[in-house]
């Protein structure tokens, strides 16, 4: 088990790696705007009335809602060519002779960086919320989203650990990405909320944890009860609890893998 | 004349030796294109389930989304499955690979370009003619004119591609920065840019080319307007043209990565 100072200099080491990284948080920032514009523009051209009264909603908050989303997607996915990259250089296999385990290394230095990540993002996407949606995100949801926003994005990075681990196999992370990054944006809600979707699929989303990377910290945006809160959050906790095991699970046997056959 | 044809020949030959090695693998073939296809249909599943709940979309359908994603797989795949190497053109550079080009008696740039197929591009350019048959219900006619499109489309691309990764000329730390510029390109060229203000578009048609890659093919295709068509063709010409013309100012301010003596 790492020790918490250990944890702690870990989360500076991340933030301070995030810090670092000003110039290229520039284009992601830049590519986020152009996006929610583009589809803010899509969501004002949409037939919205003709959605059934019960999942009713309007162009502002649609809106919203992709900015939260498409925040996750821009914050958390940057730890795969990172985990890739070290295991195709062989650090990874180096990490073995470390005493600290590499994925709990991995994750603490993430955390640090998420949260810089999601600060910056957050503070943008209020700005760009204002000026495309013309209302505001409810104050008191703010701190909820944040924190919502920060899970999300922390098991967005935690399942791509998992994916860019296959690599340890065979050629075979890209391609699992590719995939697993296009259930997310299907059954996480990343441009529709999932209530939009026939039940069948709405079923089928619920049964995956992409729903709670996206939907769950999108769903803020459209006006949700008490009970939807506390629902949400302790959706994003138990899949981020399931995703980090499943995640030490791949690493252990990457690493059974490579001490038995050495490559 | 005899220079074209020579030219059009060595080309030739760097592409067959490209194709050669990207399915020397079978397998890895197989399963690459066979993922990015299955991919590209789950991202357009998303707007087969967005009609699935309203009619239009500023007087757009289903089927104008299926060509719009179409191009714009078939003209990305194709970009990379046939240039591949233009996608490392900023590395070779910052590396000093560059040198090895240099030493040919040829110019550097063909050598650069084609020496690589991607192979997952494959499957973008298979992805096409399905999206285009079952949710665009078009004959051959039409296909062949999607695919004409998505030709032009491709060199709108590859023209992009090759300008931002002549950026690490200028500065060198920039290669990730081109890898994320193209990747910002890729997002928001496949998108329908439906109701963009003016300002918006203009840039889309100019700084940006991201315009040209799927949402002008698609209006032109709609409207059949063949002045638009034309305008795509010129382009797609044009942005070739400028970079082109980018990477040999570029290479001008080249200094050698002492890999001159390297032979490939």
């Amino acid at each position: 088990m790492m020790s918490l100072r250990a944890a702690t200099g870990f989360v500076g080491l991340g933030w301070r790696r995030g810090l670092g990284e000003r110039v290229l948080i520039a284009v992601p920032i830049v590519t986020y705007a152009l996006l929610v514009a583009v589809f803010s523009s899509i969501f004002k051209a949409t037939p919205l009335d003709e959605l059934p009264f019960q999942i009713r909603v309007s162009a502002p908050e649609l809106i919203w809602y992709l900015i939260l989303t498409e925040m996750i997607t821009f914050t958390g996915g940057y730890t795969f060519q990172e985990v890739r990259l070290e295991v195709l250089e062989g650090q990874f296999a180096a990490s073995l002779a470390r005493p600290t385990s590499y994925f709990a290394g991995k994750i603490w230095g993430w955390l640090g960086q998420t949260v810089l990540r999601v600060l910056v993002f957050f503070t943008a996407g209020l700005v760009l919320g204002r000026f495309l949606s013309g209302t505001f995100l409810d104050w008191r949801l703010l701190p909820i989203a944040l924190v919502s926003v920060t899970l999300g994005a922390f098991m967005h990075g935690v399942v791509y650990f998992s994916l860019a681990l296959l690599e340890v196999w065979g050629p075979y992370a890209r391609p699992a990405m590719w995939i697993s990054q296009k259930l997310c944006f299907v059954f996480g809600g990343l441009l529709l909320p999932i209530s939009f979707y026939p039940g069948w699929m709405q079923d089928v989303a619920w049964l995956t944890p992409y729903p709670a990377i996206l939907n769950v910290a999108g769903r803020l945006a459209l006006a949700p009860s008490r009970a939807q809160l506390f629902w949400g959050i302790s959706c994003q906790l138990f899949w981020l609890g399931l995703m980090i095991l499943l995640a030490f699970g791949t690493q252990h046997y990457a690493e059974r893998k490579l001490l038995a056959t050495g490559t | 004349m005899r220079n074209l044809w020579d030219t059009q020949q060595y080309v030739g030959l760097l592409i067959r030796a490209a194709l050669r090695m990207a399915v020397a693998d079978r397998t890895w073939f197989v399963t690459m294109s066979l993922f990015m296809f299955l991919q590209n249909m789950l991202m357009f599943s998303i707007w087969a389930i967005y009609f699935s709940r309203f009619s239009s979309l500023g007087g757009w359908h289903l089927e104008d989304l299926a060509n719009l994603y179409g191009i714009a797989a078939f003209a990305f795949g194709m970009a990379f499955f046939l240039c591949g190497g233009a996608l490392d053109v900023g590395r070779s550079i910052v590396g000093g690979e560059l040198d090895i080009y240099l030493g040919r008696p040829r110019h550097p740039l063909p050598g650069l370009i084609f020496r690589e197929s991607r192979v997952a591009g494959f499957g973008d350019i298979m992805t096409a003619p399905i999206i285009w048959s079952l949710f665009g219900h078009h004959g051959p006619g039409d296909l062949l004119v999607l695919t004409l499109l998505g030709l032009c489309s491709a060199m709108v691309i590859l023209a992009t591609a090759l300008a931002f990764n002549c950026l690490p000329f200028f500065a060198s730390e920039s290669s990730r920065l081109s890898d994320q510029l193209l990747e910002s390109f890729t997002i928001i060229s496949s998108q329908p840019q439906n109701g963009f203000p003016l300002i918006v578009k203009v840039i889309l048609m100019t700084l940006v080319p991201a315009g040209f890659v799927a949402y002008l093919p698609v209006e032109a295709f709609r409207t059949t307007n063949l002045g638009e068509m034309a305008l795509l063709a010129g382009a797609a010409l044009l942005y070739m043209a400028l970079a082109v013309a980018f990477f040999n100012i570029g290479l001008r301010r080249y200094a050698s990565g002492n890999r001159m003596l390297e032979v490939r």
